[in-house]
C-alpha cells in the first residue's frame, strides 16, 4: 500500500517536472528564435521605437525572460491561460477547441487504422490474398502522410469529386493509409511471434478454429500493439501539421504554425501546457491498459 | 499493483524520457513542417485603397491634384429596376495567407488589405482604368486650399459606419491620430524624413469640415490619404485601442461596403454586405475567405467547386486550369521583385551596377516566370503616375566582368537571403546564383523563416543580398523606401543627393516642376543600384467561369463591386 502511495507522488512529481521544463523549454526556444511579436505586427517598417515600446509594456514582454516566465507559471496554476496575442480571446478557448478537433482526429484515425489493420493481419493470418496485403503495407510505409493528402487530392480533383475542405473526412483518410503500413507490420510480427509459443500449439490441438486461433493471437499482441498506438495518437494530437494543413484542418498541428509564425507566445505555451499534459497522460494510460491487458505484468507486482 | 509503471524497468520507458522525448519530436517536427508547407504567400509591403468605377459615378481619373475638387454626387440607385437587379450571391475565395490583423492601422500583407480593404475605407480612394492608377475622393466630398499648410476638407454627408452612427470630422481626426501612433505603414506616410508629423493640427470646423495643417506644402498627401493604414473607424473605437490593436471582431467597424461577421483564425473570414453603405451596394451578399495556404489545394478547390475564386496563381499552374475551363485572370503588379545589395557591404557601385549587368531579366521572366511578368525599366510600377522608364541594364556578361575587375571584385563571396515563405522566392534564388556564379561570384543562399529574415533585413541590415518584393502605393512612398535612414531601406542605401530631390518633390508646387524632379529621382536611384532590379509579377487569379464582372487590381485585391452571375 505505502508503494502505491510512493508510486502516485513520484509520478506526480514527475509530472510536474515535465511540465515545468517542456513550457520553459518552448518559451525559451521561440523567444531565442529570431524576431517577435511586433516584428510580425509591424512587419517590415522597424522605425517605430514609441510604437514598439507602448506595444511591449502592453504584452509585457519588456521584462525578463524568466520573469516572464515565472509569471506565466503563476496564472497558469490558478487557471489564467492568458489573451491571444492577435485573436485577442482567451487562450483556453482557442486551444480547447483546436485540441478537441484534434483529439478526435487522433481517436478516430486509431480506430480505422486498427481496424483495417486487423483485417489485414486477419487475412494474412488466414494466408488469403498474401500478396496483396504485403503490397498495401509496403506502399503505405514508403510514402509519407504528408504525400499521401497531396495523392488524394489530386486523385479527388482528376475525378471531380469536390473536396470537403475543413472537415474531418479528409485527414483522417489520410493518416489512416499513411498509418497502417507501419501498425499492419507491428501487429503481424506479434502475431507470428504469438503463434510460436506453446499456447497457441495448445489451442490449435484443442481444435479451435481459425477465427477464434487469431482472436487468441490478436489478445496476445493486444498489449504491445496499444503501446504503439498511443505513441502515434500522441503525435496526432500534438499535430499533423502537413495533413491539417492541406485540408485546413483547425487541429493542434496548425494552431502550433500559426502561434510560430505571429509569436503568439501566450498561444504557444498553451499548446505547450495541453500538449506535454497529453501526453503524460496516454503514457500513463498506456501503463494502466497493460497492467489490465497483461496478466504477466499484474503477476510481476 | 500499480497505476504508474514506475517500477519494473526495461519494459516501459520512464514518463520524463519519454514525455520529454515526444515534445521535442513533435516540436521538430511541427517546426520542419512549418517551413516545408509555410505559407505560399509574398514579401510585400503595402497595399492601399482602392475602387474602380461604377456605372453611375463619372469620376475622371487624370487630375494630378488639382487645387480644387468636387467630385460629382453619386446618383443614388432610384429606379426600382436597379434594386430588382440586385443579386445575393455567396462568393468563396481561396486565399494563402491567413490575415495577420483585425485592424486596419496594423494591416500589413496581401491578405489584410485585401480583406479589411473591403470594410474599412479612407479619405481618399485608388482608381485603376486597366492602365494607370489614380488618386481620387473617397470620403471626402471636396476639398480647397486654404493657403500653403493648410487643406479645407468636406466629408460626404451621407456616409454611415456599421454600427449606425453617422461618420463626423471627430471620426476623421481620431483615426488619423492613431495610424500615425500606431500604424507602422501610417507612421511612414505622415512623418517626414525627421520622424516628425507632416500633419500638426487637425481642426474640426463643424460635423463634416475639418482643416488639416500641415508643418510643410506636402504634395503627395491626397496619395498618401489614400493609402487605407489611413483608414477611418469611429473615435470611440480609435479611443478605445489606443495603445494597441483591435482584437475584438464586434469592434471593427468601418463604412466600407462590407462588414466582418465572423473570422476564424487560420480558416475562414466572412464578411456581409452592408446595406446602409453610401455607395453602389454589390451583389456579393456574403463574401468568404477561405485561407488555403497549400498552392495545390487552392487549385484543387477551384477546379473541384468548393470556391469560386482562388488568388496567388502560379504561372506553371495556368495552363492546367485553362484546360479545366477555370477562368485566369491576368493584371499587371505594383510588386517589384528585386535582390537587395547591402550598399554599406557592397560600397562601390560599379558592383552594384555589375550585378544588374550579369541577370538576364529577359530569360529570368520568360523560362521562370512563363512570361507572367513585366521586366522592369524603373524603380517602381509604370501603373503610377509619373513613373518613367529608363536605360535598362541588358544582359552583358562581359560589361559585368569588366565592372567588376575595375572595382577589384573579383572571386569574392556574397551570401543571398531569402525568406522560406514563398518558394517561388528559394527557386529565384538559385537563378540569381547560376548567373553570378558566370561572372565568378560564388553566391551562398541562406533560407530563412519570414519573421527573422524580416528582422536580418530591415533591422539588423545582416545581408549582402537579399530577394524581397515591396508593393508600394505611389511613385512617392515607393521613392521615400530608399531615402537614408528609412525603415524600408534594407540595403541601406544613402544618397544626399535623392534625399534632397524627394523634399524638393514634397514642396514643390509647380506640376511641371515637380515631374521634373521625380525623373531625376528615379534616374539616381536606377544608376545607384542598391538593388538587383528584376521584374514586376504578374497579378494570377483562377475564378470559376460563373463568375462575372470580377475585377483584379495591381495589388492583388479584388474588386467584387460589379461581379454578377
Amino acid at each position: 500500500m505505502r508503494r502505491l502511495w510512493i508510486n502516485i507522488v513520484k509520478g506526480f512529481l514527475n509530472l510536474l517536472l515535465v511540465f515545468l521544463i517542456t513550457t520553459a523549454v518552448i518559451y525559451f526556444l521561440a523567444r531565442l528564435f529570431p524576431g517577435d511579436t511586433i516584428t510580425v505586427l509591424y512587419g517590415e517598417v522597424n522605425s517605430l521605437q514609441d510604437g514598439r515600446r507602448i506595444l511591449e509594456a502592453k504584452l509585457g514582454l519588456d521584462k525578463p525572460l524568466y520573469i516572464q516566465l515565472i509569471s506565466f507559471w503563476q496564472k497558469i496554476l490558478v487557471g489564467d491561460w492568458g489573451i491571444s496575442i492577435f485573436a485577442g480571446k482567451p487562450v483556453f478557448d482557442l486551444v480547447f477547441q483546436r485540441y478537441v478537433n484534434s483529439l478526435m482526429l487522433s481517436f478516430t484515425a486509431t480506430l480505422t487504422t486498427t481496424a483495417v489493420c486487423i483485417l489485414l493481419a486477419y487475412l494474412s493470418f488466414t494466408r488469403r490474398c498474401q500478396r496483396l496485403t504485403t503490397l498495401v503495407a509496403s506502399i503505405s510505409t514508403s510514402i509519407p502522410a504528408a504525400l499521401w493528402g497531396v495523392i488524394l487530392m489530386v486523385a479527388l480533383v482528376l475525378a471531380k469529386v469536390s473536396i470537403p475542405f475543413g472537415s474531418i473526412i479528409m485527414p483522417l483518410i489520410t493518416l489512416t493509409i499513411a498509418g497502417v503500413g507501419v501498425f499492419y507490420t507491428i501487429l503481424k510480427s506479434l502475431i507470428d511471434e504469438a503463434l510460436s509459443e506453446p499456447f497457441m500449439a495448445f489451442y490449435r490441438a484443442m481444435g479451435l478454429t481459425k477465427s477464434r486461433l487469431f482472436l487468441k493471437a490478436l489478445r496476445y499482441a493486444l498489449p504491445m500493439y496499444i503501446t504503439a498506438v498511443l505513441y502515434r495518437m500522441g503525435l496526432i494530437i500534438a499535430g499533423a501539421v502537413a495533413t491539417e494543413t492541406i485540408f485546413n484542418y483547425p487541429g493542434m498541428g496548425k494552431l502550433l504554425i500559426d502561434a510560430f509564425a505571429s509569436r503568439d507566445y501566450p498561444v504557444l505555451l498553451g499548446w505547450a501546457v495541453i500538449i506535454s499534459l497529453t501526453l503524460a497522460a496516454l503514457n500513463i494510460t498506456g501503463d494502466v491498459m497493460q497492467d489490465i491487458l497483461d496478466p504477466r505484468v499484474r503477476e510481476l507486482m | 499493483m500499480s497505476f504508474y509503471a514506475l517500477g519494473y524497468g526495461e519494459r516501459v520507458p520512464r514518463t520524463g524520457a519519454y514525455v520529454a522525448v515526444g515534445i521535442v519530436i513533435a516540436f521538430l517536427l511541427g517546426l520542419g513542417a512549418g517551413f516545408l508547407f509555410g505559407r505560399g504567400g509574398v514579401v510585400t509591403v503595402t497595399v492601399p485603397t482602392t475602387v474602380t468605377h461604377t456605372v453611375e459615378r463619372t469620376v475622371t481619373f487624370t487630375p494630378p491634384i488639382p487645387q480644387q475638387y468636387t467630385s460629382p454626387q453619386p446618383t443614388a440607385p432610384t429606379t426600382a429596376k436597379q434594386v430588382q437587379l440586385l443579386q445575393n450571391i455567396t462568393l468563396k475565395v481561396a486565399m494563402s495567407t491567413d490575415i495577420k490583423a483585425l485592424d486596419i492601422h496594423f494591416a500589413m500583407g496581401v491578405a489584410d488589405f485585401e480583406v479589411l480593404g473591403k470594410v474599412y475605407e479612407a479619405l481618399f480612394k485608388i482608381a485603376w482604368d486597366g492602365s494607370k492608377l489614380a488618386y481620387v475622393p473617397g470620403l471626402v466630398k471636396s476639398y480647397n486650399q486654404l493657403n500653403e499648410t493648410a487643406w479645407l476638407f468636406i466629408l460626404r454627408n451621407n456616409v454611415v459606419f456599421h454600427n449606425g452612427k453617422k461618420l463626423t470630422a471627430e471620426d476623421v481626426k481620431y483615426s488619423l491620430l492613431r495610424s500615425i501612433r500606431l500604424s507602422g505603414i501610417g507612421k511612414q506616410l505622415l512623418t517626414d524624413a525627421a520622424g516628425n508629423p507632416i500633419i500638426t493640427n487637425i481642426v474640426i470646423a463643424n460635423e463634416t469640415a475639418f482643416i488639416l495643417k500641415l508643418s510643410a506644402p506636402f504634395t503627395p498627401l491626397f496619395e498618401n490619404l489614400a493609402h487605407l493604414s489611413t483608414a477611418i473607424m469611429p473615435k470611440e473605437i480609435a479611443l478605445k485601442y489606443w495603445d494597441g490593436p483591435i482584437t475584438s471582431i464586434e469592434d471593427v467597424i468601418g463604412t466600407g461596403p462590407f462588414r466582418l461577421v465572423s473570422y476564424e483564425k487560420g480558416a475562414k473570414v466572412v464578411l456581409q454586405r452592408f446595406d446602409g453603405y453610401w455607395g453602389n451596394r454589390p451583389n456579393v451578399k456574403t463574401l468568404e475567405y477561405l485561407i488555403m495556404p497549400d498552392a495545390s489545394a487552392r487549385v484543387s478547390a477551384v477546379i473541384s467547386g468548393v470556391v469560386d475564386v482562388a488568388v496567388g496563381i502560379s504561372p506553371d499552374m495556368v495552363e492546367a486550369l485553362r484546360s479545366q475551363g477555370i477562368e485566369v485572370y491576368r493584371a499587371p503588379g505594383v510588386r517589384l521583385v528585386l535582390v537587395a545589395t547591402n550598399c554599406k557591404r557592397v560600397p562601390d557601385v560599379r558592383i552594384r551596377q555589375a550585378l544588374n549587368y550579369a541577370v538576364n531579366k529577359e530569360d529570368v521572366v520568360k523560362e521562370f516566370m512563363r512570361g507572367y511578368a513585366e521586366i522592369a525599366t524603373s524603380v517602381a510600377s509604370p501603373t503610377f503616375p509619373n513613373v518613367v522608364s529608363l536605360k535598362p541594364y541588358t544582359y552583358n556578361v562581359t560589361k559585368a566582368r569588366q565592372l567588376l575587375e575595375e572595382a577589384g571584385f573579383v572571386g569574392k563571396k556574397l551570401t543571398l537571403l531569402t525568406s522560406t515563405r514563398s518558394p517561388k522566392d528559394i527557386q529565384l534564388a538559385q537563378v540569381i546564383q547560376q548567373y553570378l556564379k558566370s561572372v565568378g561570384i560564388e553566391v551562398e543562399i541562406v533560407q530563412m523563416e519570414h519573421t527573422a529574415f524580416l528582422k536580418r533585413v530591415f533591422t539588423d541590415h545582416d545581408f549582402d543580398l537579399a530577394i524581397y518584393g515591396p508593393s508600394p502605393s505611389s511613385l512617392y512612398y515607393a521613392l521615400t523606401y530608399w531615402r537614408t535612414g528609412a525603415s524600408l531601406n534594407g540595403p541601406e542605401y544613402s544618397n544626399p543627393e535623392y534625399d534632397k530631390l524627394l523634399d524638393e518633390i514634397a514642396t514643390e508646387p509647380s506640376e511641371v516642376k515637380r515631374v521634373e524632379l521625380y525623373r531625376k529621382a528615379q534616374e539616381i536611384l536606377w544608376r545607384d543600384a542598391p538593388a538587383i532590379w528584376l521584374y514586376f509579377e504578374d497579378i494570377l487569379i483562377a475564378a470559376r467561369p460563373g463568375i462575372k464582372g470580377l475585377q483584379v487590381l495591381p495589388f492583388q485585391m479584388l474588386i467584387v463591386d460589379n461581379v454578377y452571375v
